[in-house]
């Protein structure tokens, strides 16, 4: 049975992005995990894989805003520290492998790099036998972070960056996170609506050296009411995400691989809370889609 | 500072919440280069042919891994050349046999799969051998001892066996 290791050490860096970076402040190198990667083809990395791109995508596409009232023009700057964390559930544990040609099963569940233990499987009528690997991340959700700045208001839009690099260190290569996207007031133009409402486009890309790419867009309507300090927050979204993973196999005649993955989410709802106290704000909210989804965070401004 | 000291602790909190493990040495499945070894019949008129090679393990993986176990999940025969009429043999592992074939030399003209093919027969102590080999990192000399019965044999004919083995193991 596999021990685990706990991640006792602190976070040095401010670039705590993702679970690669988790891995490597916990003495697991992201070379470790490029070396897994690397002994599969693109036909076998692609399930083992996946859930990374289902929850990469979802938390890129999470946490952008805290309501959605915006003025007309004003002056808005706000600074988050945001969080995001999708659940990995169940059906990001397991996916189905093929087998060698001439198996039977020709199929089989085996773990993702989220799951446990391989499966080993054996052929009827041989009794030979073939095996999946292990899952590596053994988390109940994966995380990724990074602040936020908001600034606003004109014609009624709000704009809002996010970014966030580490430098190549340690053996591991250099991390960037960035996300742009804007809010437009949708209630300047129905005034009787008793909601603030406004719609959004954000658009968020992350890489890690050159083995990931990800890249994810959202567009929605949300909506907020306020009371007092606490503003409830709302929305509905379409979103898509894409991973990239490019890396030469070290298995020799395999050639090189570079696979899209599209992550699950398509399509979220979410609900928050955002508690005001002066420029100090706490929030959170959850999201509901193909991937469960939070997002938490602290921020300053007004 | 009081709003550095919040926004460090935030960040370290996050990833620290849930997302504490990382699977200590997981196993990763190596499918390793396959087994080859090819063996030319001499043309002319010995329906008798035979050979050995000598493969390194390590050529064939990540060494960069440490084996923690291995399975052989196939065996192959394949020929080349003209009909020889029946063809049979047998390929041993360090000198312990690992199947044994038999069939026509067209039936193999398209490769045989242990897993599909009854023209090979399989024996357990040959498995066990190269098996034993791969994670002890020993040298595998594959050799081929067998027979055709149309002679007299043209050039360009051979017999080629692949035995596939998956390794198992976790980085040093």
């Amino acid at each position: 049975m596999n021990k685990l290791r706990g991640c006792s050490r602190p976070f040095l860096t401010v670039g705590a992005l993702c679970a690669f970076l988790v891995a490597a402040e916990s003495g697991l190198a992201q070379g470790d995990v490029e070396k897994a990667l690397q002994q599969f083809s693109a036909d076998a990395v692609k399930g083992y894989v996946q859930p990374i791109g289902d929850l990469f995508g979802a938390n890129l596409n999470a946490g952008f805003f805290r309501g959605a009232a915006i003025e007309k023009a004003g002056f808005h700057i706000r600074l988050d520290i945001v969080g995001m964390a999708s659940m990995v559930g169940d059906k990001q544990k397991t996916y189905t492998a093929q087998a060698p040609p001439g198996f039977t099963p020709a199929t089989f569940e085996t773990a993702t790099i989220f799951g446990g233990t391989g499966t080993t499987i054996t052929d009827q009528s041989t009794l030979l036998s073939y095996r999946g690997s292990d899952g590596v991340f053994n988390t109940s959700f994966f995380p990724t972070a990074a602040p936020q700045v908001t600034v606003g208001d004109l014609y009624g839009t709000r704009a809002a960056v996010r970014f966030i690099a580490t430098p190549e260190v340690g053996g591991l290569p250099k991390a960037t996170l960035w996300g742009i996207g804007a809010q437009h007031s949708v209630s300047q133009y129905l005034p009787d609506v008793p909601l603030d409402v406004a719609a959004h486009v954000f658009y968020s890309k992350f890489t890690f050296g050159d083995l990931i790419d990800v890249s994810a867009l959202s567009i929605g309507a949300d909506a907020s009411k306020s009371f007092s300090i606490l503003t409830l927050y709302g929305g509905l979204a379409w979103e898509q995400s894409t991973m990239k993973i490019s890396y030469t196999p070290t298995v020799a005649g395999l050639a090189p691989v570079s696979i899209d993955l599209d992550g699950a989410n398509n399509f979220r709802f979410l609900v928050g809370l955002n508690l005001g106290l002066g420029v100090f704000h706490i929030f959170g909210d959850a999201n509901f889609g193909s991937v469960t989804n939070f997002s938490a965070g602290i921020g300053f401004g007004n | 500072m009081k709003l550095k000291h919040l926004a460090l602790l935030f960040i370290a909190a996050v990833p620290l919440m849930g997302f504490d493990c990382i699977t200590d040495s997981f196993v990763i499945a190596l499918d390793m280069k396959p087994f080859n070894g090819t063996y030319n019949i001499t043309p002319g008129n010995n329906p008798n042919y035979g050979g050995s090679i000598t493969i390194d393990p390590g050529t064939l993986y990540d060494t960069a891994y440490e084996l923690t176990g291995a399975s052989v999940y196939d065996i192959r025969v394949s020929t080349a050349g003209p009909n020889l009429g029946n063809c049979s043999g047998a390929v041993t592992v360090n000198g312990v046999l690992l199947m044994t074939y038999n069939g026509t030399w067209t039936q193999f003209n398209t490769p045989q799969s242990l897993l599909t093919s009854r023209l090979i027969t399989r024996n357990n102590s040959g498995v066990t051998e190269l098996v034993n080999a791969v994670v002890q990192n020993r040298p595998v000399v594959l050799a081929v001892n067998g027979s055709v019965t149309t002679t007299p044999v043209p050039n360009g004919c051979s017999l080629t066996v692949s035995a596939y083995v998956q390794a198992y193991g976790h980085l040093r």
